[in-house]
């Protein structure tokens, strides 16, 4: 946002408020301005979202040429690392909603994403348990 | 045992995923969303088919259950790879990929055969190299692709939903490794891990469709 003093706030009855430059009558709604570190999170983004994808196509690789166990191995670490990312990115709404000082709707985000995390913590619980007694009877069959 | 239940779940899940699809309302004219629930309707019949021969209904081989199951995979592909493009070039690119997918099966039943063998209850495709190559090349171009391309649509339609962009793209890339793994993995614990996370990732990427039509619809 520029914070020149030419810049006066209008707000309407719309939900976001509209800027009105004195200088050039350019509307900008507030959704559209842009965020100081965007360019720089979008980055971070963008190179998390590239080494997954090139962690994905190491496990593939390693399968294509009958390296299962690396496959394995592969997959597990991009499990791990693409589940750190998306909890990470669940996390951008709280910071949003508590650096808006909307205290109550960041703490109400909080819990349903604590809740939720919860839940898929015990169904990877459940999932694991379920994987171990399979290989467990394979064993056992074989 | 595993093996019959893992097809038979993996088939009722694309079908709702095809149902659910279905019901979707795509603004871009790029998109179909027919042809998306039909290829996925397509995947189911081949799951189905696999784990109907596997418990052992039916008189039909291994060999050419693997066969039919591929060809209607393939067809999938095909209308999968067109759902994400314009009318007037649709057209072209079905007959274009539809060449493509005939070719490849072609040299599936003559050149190179399928070898196909049950360990553990499990079916291993038992893939050659340069098959394995060309399905990781259809799974990449035809299901990924439209699966981002759809992601993205969605994304930009709702608001609401940008920031789930990451996960998106992380359950997307998961169903990829888990089809590779489950098509083209030899040791039965590579298969059954691979297509737990395909048949996971696909019961997600479900839900995300159905949560992105409810929040459009709460939208209007």
């Amino acid at each position: 946002m520029d914070n020149n003093n030419n810049q006066l706030p209008n707000m309407q009855n719309n939900d976001s408020p509209i800027f009105v430059s004195a200088n050039s009558q350019t509307i900008i709604e507030a959704d559209q301005i842009p965020d100081k570190n965007e360019k720089w999170s979008f980055s971070i983004k963008k190179i998390s979202e590239y080494l997954l994808l090139l962690l994905a196509l190491v496990v593939i690789g390693a399968l294509i040429f009958g390296l299962d166990v690396l496959g394995m191995i592969g997959m597990a670490l991009f499990f791990v690392y693409g589940f750190c990312l998306v909890v990470i990115q669940m996390f951008k709404p709280i910071l949003k909603a508590y650096y808006a000082k909307n205290y109550a709707s960041a703490a109400l985000i909080t819990l349903v994403m604590g809740a939720a995390l919860w839940v898929f913590g015990w169904m990877l619980y459940i999932g694991y348990m379920i994987v171990t007694l399979m290989l467990g009877f394979w064993e056992i069959n074989s | 045992m595993w093996g019959e239940i893992g097809f038979i779940s993996a088939a009722v899940i694309f079908a709702l995923v095809a149902f659910l699809s279905l019901n979707l309302k795509v603004s871009d004219k790029r998109f179909s969303v027919l042809s998306y629930g039909l290829a996925h309707i397509f995947a189911s019949f081949s799951f189905l088919l696999w784990g109907l021969v596997l418990y052992g209904v039916g008189s039909l081989s291994l060999r050419n259950a693997v066969i039919i199951g591929d060809t209607m995979l393939i067809i999938g592909s095909v209308l999968m790879a067109t759902s994400t493009f314009q009318k007037g070039i649709r057209n072209k690119i079905l007959l274009g990929t539809s060449v493509l997918g005939l070719l490849f099966l072609i040299i599936r039943y003559i050149a190179i055969k399928p070898e196909p063998y049950i360990e553990n209850y499990i079916l291993i495709f038992n893939s050659q190299l340069i098959i394995s190559i060309a399905l990781v090349l259809i799974f990449a171009l035809a299901w990924f692709r439209t699966n981002i391309v759809l992601g993205t649509i969605i994304i930009k339609n709702n608001k609401e939903l940008r920031d789930t962009w990451t996960a998106w793209y992380f359950v997307n890339l998961l169903s990829f490794i888990g089809f590779c793994g489950f098509i083209i993995g030899k040791k039965p614990q590579t298969v059954a891990l691979s297509f737990v996370a395909l048949v996971t990732s696909y019961m997600i990427l479900g839900f995300f469709i159905y949560y992105s039509q409810k929040v459009s619809n709460n939208g209007q």
